[in-house]
């Protein structure tokens, strides 16, 4: 009984009130007044049903006394207050439509903001690295931007069914008053005994959306590999067509089994004694009915509305298409927000003290003292003891094999990840002390996977400094130095394009263009303000010519910054005033191009790879 | 009109095909519940008219019937669900496997690069995705029609006249399709901050641009943009429904006027003495539903006509592509290259395009030799290797092996002797073993010979550092899969190309851009290992393209490509020597190593 009861609150009543609490909709006055006028529109069904069995009822009084006559006149009448009703239906339901289309865009509204206030607000990206938080966040964003089965449909729904239950309400008080209590009862209960059906269904497919989205995936890649342009040259090479059609056809068939035994238990067996219990009681309820107006113990009238007010509440017990789908599935993307909450409650960043503590305007070193680092749930330490300190001014080259740390020392200076262990310090004061926003202020960073902002050319670059937007001369003379003044001269609408071919004037950047853009970025950084600017692999969408000439005129430009390079080309580290090799997640070389190949260590080996495939044929022999 | 019929016709017999039990079961299923709409009404008439006549007898039937009735309608349609949903399921699965085969089953890569292709059969795996739905217009669409002719019929037989009553119903169509409309035009005013919106959402809950944005600080800054595009959204949205109702209830109330009307009429003749009350009730009870027939009918016919389209879309995605015609007298292909490979006069534009991409190329690539390609993006490489690989025919000259025409040899034959690799190339999450065996699919399954193609592309170690050595699968896709570093999966890619043992034909297209220099080094030498080997065997040829070029100058030719021609093409020593485009490009890469 317990048990039963504990199903009962989880499946049916804690999900509606969760709606409630957290759509807000019992203090948002758009969403109060759609439900109150969604309880007029059921009321006006019941009155209809109502006021046109009262015209029927008046009809052989009528036919008695013939046209014109009082008995006449007064059908008329309540024919007039019928038509009434009905207008009022007619005009009234179309705009509760709409009002609950307002309703979910508000709601939606709100938790698009929710989520984006929850996935911003931590300062470390911690969650959105961790695969566990990430999946919440994805399943949650994705619930929002698919725009259906949202929470505000999940609101609308809800909205949806005041409307069907108050006109069920309406037809069961209806049939009590003009039948009996016991009829109304009875009704009422085969509706909602059919209705609780229609609910299992969609709850059963929620249930089995986990169960099916790893088969579906496996469905899914298969035909997309078969159909897709990644695959196409290969699929013809090795000749696999046939291959990829089996292994689609075996795996979306194996996706499709549960679904069908499921499908077949709820929506056939479970309804079948539904439907014959729901036949019994109609069958003995509008037989009776029908029988006690044969006999006289019923009036027309009281008949009449007995009947449509049953037939209208039998009808009720359907699936809600504008309802159910909504309410059930509208809230996934909630309870993945509830979660994800949850895994951010991030610990107050450290050092989020007032605003007083400003970095210094200038400083004279970055010290990493003994850092280590490892990712949470990881035991590896990709940083080990790290001990690194750069020099306010200088270019300082990073190299090392993949995964020796780089991209993760850069992480920690950016401070997207306080270190496990150890600190590091500016001229001697933690920077984890520092507000963290105060600390960012200081790096302009060129991330290998910069983003590409689907917005003007100029939100392009003002978003590396935002505070600066409002200056298009400074944003062009950015836009310049990273060698995209011809490209903003070429285009329609200059400085103001958008970057991205799906809007009205707007256009693709090719991937250089798209790099030298996130390097105006950068560069805006450091033009307000950012003292340290980090590339991590810059040159990676350039070619060689490009490539050459990027390195000539960046170290003109960035010349006096402090500048921290991340490359495995040797070609373009080797210019840096300093290089330190990684590995292990340790410093394991440190030195100018010129000592370190004296010192014929780590970077020496790696250096004389690359190079010596350079030398002249004369002097290494190509191996026959 | 016709297309819709033709479609339905052909979705039907594909769902048919996919079990007929199961259709005919839902149709009937679907036919009764249409029926039992309007016989509910007239089952209804019976009952009051019994009570009038005072009949117990006939009320009691007449009452059974209501009750059945009422339940048909309610739950037939839902049962009728569960087969024709089975079907269609089937039938997608069906329909995907098809495309898959009209996609990659030419053996041409034809339309499939071309952007455009590819947005038509993105948008055809979206609609077979939808069949499953269509199937449910279709189906309703049954019943509605069914349910419509009942309807009618039972209108006539209280009065002729009331046949006007659907007319009444046509202005609230007209109504709904302006309606529907307005809410077009207004999506349409505010798609621009949609897609925005959906931008800066999208950015801010996704993994990689966390950092960019932190680092920045423009966490408020995406907050406030998006709150206030979602505001302009929600204006346009206010304004487009809330005119969009008034349209529909405006629609609303004239079929109203005409329901009402028709009510009144019934009501006068009954009076009159020409009907029954039941009569009366009936009208009353089946008008209502006339405005809603008259409705879903329409919006069930542009579903199915949506179908149509797709359908036709199918259709026209099966029209022959431009086969080459059939090779005359099919020549066997030779087992080995004697002399070479021989391009003459070779024109290449891709279809649609005006612009060559390569033009009157004539050269000879020597049986056994390692060739290298160099050339800037762009310059016609790839398209090289693609002419190569048979994914196109040549637009104008030909390619001969020893003086063949290649075009004479089926496509499938010509493939099963050449083998590649591609700097894009396939990340096939399957096993590692599957991953590579597909390289040669009769050995798919063979560890021996997928251990010695990993072996022959210098990966050997890769299985080791597998938590379940071959047998792991592959990709983050699965939950228990691994995700390898860009690197690993090149590697497997080359392992893929080295499982065939005997090409005549090996190219490498730029297949080592993820390996570090370390590895690239490594690598390198074990490609000219199996090429020479293989060029021994059979005369084979490698083709590599490249951009580094410590790697292209140990090839015995290089070709350097601008334009789409062929601007040089010799030995490391010769070009060097020759002072050309490769020496400068050359100089360009070295003098970066140079003190």
């Amino acid at each position: 009984m317990g048990n039963w009861r504990q199903k009962l609150w989880q499946e049916r009543v804690e999900p509606r009130l969760f709606l409630l609490t957290q759509l807000r909709m019992a203090t948002d006055a758009l969403a109060l007044g759609t439900a109150g006028l969604n309880l007029v529109v059921g009321a006006l069904a019941g009155g209809f049903v109502v006021a046109s069995s009262v015209v029927v009822g008046r009809v052989p009084a009528a036919m008695s006394a013939g046209i014109g006559s009082p008995p006449w006149r007064s059908l008329v009448t309540a024919f007039l207050v019928a038509s009434g009703i009905l207008f009022a239906q007619q005009i009234l339901t179309p705009l509760s439509a709409a009002l609950g289309q307002l309703v979910k865009h508000r709601v939606d509204g709100l938790f698009h903001d929710r989520l984006l206030e929850a996935s911003l607000r931590s300062a470390s990206v911690a969650p959105q690295e961790d695969e566990e938080s990430l999946a919440n966040l994805r399943l949650a964003a994705e619930g929002l931007e698919k725009g259906s089965r949202t929470p505000g449909d999940a609101a609308a729904g809800t909205l949806a069914l005041v409307t069907r239950y108050s006109r069920l309400c309406a037809f069961v008080v209806i049939i009590g008053v003009a039948i009996s209590w016991w009829a109304a009862a009875a009704i009422g209960l085969v509706t909602m005994t059919l209705r609780v059906g229609h609910r299992d269904v969609v709850r059963t497919y929620t249930r089995l959306v986990p169960v099916m989205s790893p088969l579906r995936r496996e469905s899914d890649y298969f035909l997309g590999l078969g159909v897709g342009p990644v695959a196409a040259k290969e699929l013809r090479v090795f000749g696999l067509t046939s291959w990829i059609t089996e292994r689609y056809r075996s795996s979306a068939l194996a996706a499709i089994r549960p679904l069908w035994r499921e499908r077949r238990r709820v929506n056939v067996t479970a309804f079948l004694w539904r439907a014959a219990f729901s036949l019994a009681v109609v069958c003995l309820v509008v037989a009776l009915m029908l029988r006690a107006g044969a006999t006289g113990a019923l009036t027309l009238t009281e008949l009449t509305i007995g009947i449509q007010a049953t037939i209208a509440a039998v009808l009720l017990g359907e699936f809600y298409h504008e309802a159910d789908t909504g309410t059930q599935f509208g809230l996934i993307a909630v309870r993945a927000l509830e979660r994800f909450r949850g895994q951010v409650a991030d610990p107050e960043v450290p050092g989020g003290g007032g605003p007083a503590a400003e970095a210094a305007p200038s400083f004279t070193e970055i010290r990493f003292s003994n850092v280590s680092f490892s990712y949470a749930g990881s035991d590896r330490l990709v940083l080990d003891g790290l001990d690194l300190t750069l020099r306010a001014g200088e270019c300082t080259a990073l190299v090392g094999l993949n995964g020796s740390g780089k991209t993760t020392l850069v992480k920690l200076l950016a401070r997207l990840y306080e270190p496990t262990k150890g600190a590091i310090l500016i001229d001697g004061r933690d920077i984890a002390t520092l507000p963290v926003d105060a600390w960012r202020r200081q790096v302009g960073i060129v991330f290998q996977d910069f983003i590409r902002y689907e917005l003007s050319l100029s939100d392009n670059i003002a978003f590396g400094a935002i505070e600066r937007r409002s200056d298009p001369g400074q944003l062009a003379e950015m836009a310049s130095r990273a060698g995209l003044a011809d490209i903003v001269a070429a285009l329609p609408r200059g400085l103001d394009t958008v970057l991205s071919p799906h809007y009205d004037g707007g256009v693709e950047l090719s991937g250089g263009q798209w790099q030298r853009l996130a390097i105006a970025r950068a560069l805006l950084a450091v033009d307000a303000g950012a003292q340290i600017l980090v590339l991590d692999e810059p040159t990676a969408a350039l070619d060689v010519r490009a490539e050459a000439a990027f390195f000539d005129e960046f170290a003109e430009r960035t010349r006096g910054r402090t500048t921290l390079l991340i490359s495995h080309r040797f070609s373009s580290v080797r210019h840096a005033d300093r290089i330190v090799v990684l590995s292990g997640g340790r410093v394991i070389e440190d030195g100018t191009h010129e000592s370190l190949l004296a010192r014929d260590g780590r970077y020496a080996e790696l250096y004389h790879l690359q190079a010596s495939l350079f030398a002249d044929s004369s002097e290494t022999e190509v191996p026959r | 009109m016709r297309q819709t019929l033709t479609a339905c016709g052909q979705m039907m017999s594909l769902a048919w095909r996919s079990g007929r039990g199961k259709i005919a079961l839902s149709t009937v299923l679907m036919i009764l519940g249409g029926v039992a709409w309007p016989m509910l009404a007239f089952a209804l008439r019976e009952g009051i008219n019994a009570v009038t006549t005072h009949d117990p007898a006939k009320a009691l039937t007449a009452g059974v019937s209501v009750a059945l009735l009422v339940i048909a309608a309610l739950l037939l349609q839902h049962f009728a669900y569960v087969p024709y949903a089975e079907a269609a399921e089937l039938a997608v699965v069906t329909m995907n496997a098809e495309l898959i085969e009209l996609v990659a089953g030419s053996g041409r890569l034809g339309q499939q690069e071309n952007p455009e292709y590819a947005d038509r059969v993105a948008l055809l795996r979206k609609e077979i995705a939808q069949f499953s739905d269509g199937m449910v217009g279709l189906m309703a669409a049954l019943a509605l029609a069914v349910s419509m002719v009942a309807t009618g019929l039972l209108l006539v037989s209280v009065h002729p006249l009331l046949l006007l009553l659907p007319l009444a119903a046509v202005p609230a169509l007209f109504a709904t399709q302006r309606a529907q409309r307005q809410m077009a035009a207004a999506r349409d005013r505010s798609a621009t901050s949609v897609r925005q919106a959906g931008h800066l959402f999208e950015l801010a809950t996704s993994a990689v641009p966390a950092k960019e944005l932190r680092v920045f600080r423009l966490q408020t800054e995406v907050r406030r943009r998006h709150l206030r595009l979602w505001g302009d959204i929600g204006r346009e949205l206010r304004a487009g429904e809330l005119r969009s109702a008034v349209t529909e209830a405006a629609g609303q109330v004239v079929f109203a006027v005409g329901y009402v009307a028709a009510v009144l009429f019934v009501l006068r003749a009954t009076v009159a003495g020409g009907n029954q009350v039941g009569d009366a009730v009936l009208v009353i009870v089946l008008g209502a539903q006339v405005n809603q027939q008259v409705n879903s009918a329409l919006d069930l016919l542009r579903r199915l006509q949506r179908m149509a389209q797709s359908m036709a879309r199918l259709r026209g995605l099966r029209a022959p592509a431009p086969v080459q015609d059939a090779p005359i007298a099919v020549p066997e292909m030779p087992d080995r290259i004697r002399h070479g490979v021989t391009m003459r006069d070779v024109s290449f534009a891709y279809p649609g395009a005006d612009r060559l991409s390569l033009a009157d190329v004539n050269l000879t690539l020597p049986a056994g030799s390692v060739v290298a390609v160099v050339g800037e993006n762009g310059a016609g490489k790839t398209t090289l290797v693609k002419l190569l690989c048979r994914f196109y025919d040549a637009t104008a000259g030909t390619i001969e092996v020893d003086g063949v025409d290649i075009r004479r040899f089926p496509v499938d034959q010509w493939r099963r002797r050449v083998t590649a690799a591609f700097q894009d190339f396939v990340r096939f999450e399957v096993s590692a073993q599957q991953t590579v065996g597909v390289g040669q699919l009769e050995r798919i399954d063979d560890r021996e010979a997928v251990l010695a193609a990993l072996d022959r592309a210098h990966a050997g170690d890769l299985t080791d550092r597998l938590p379940q050595g071959l047998s792991t699968p592959l990709g983050n896709s699965w939950r228990q899969g691994s995700e390898l570093s860009g690197g690993q999966w090149q590697k497997l890619a080359l392992g893929r190309a080295m499982m065939r043992e005997s090409p005549l034909l090996l190219i490498l297209d730029e297949p080592t851009a993820a390996l570090d220099a370390e590895a690239e080094h490594l690598l390198f030498e074990r490609y000219a290992e199996n090429a020479r080997r293989v060029g021994r065997a059979t005369g084979a040829i490698t083709v590599l393209v490249s951009h580094r070029f410590s790697t292209v100058r140990m090839a015995d030719l290089i070709l350097a490509v601008a334009d789409g021609r062929i601007a040089e093409a010799g030995s490391h020593a010769s070009l060097m020597a020759a002072d050309g485009l490769y020496a400068k490009l050359y100089n360009l890469q070295a003098a970066a190593y140079r003190s």
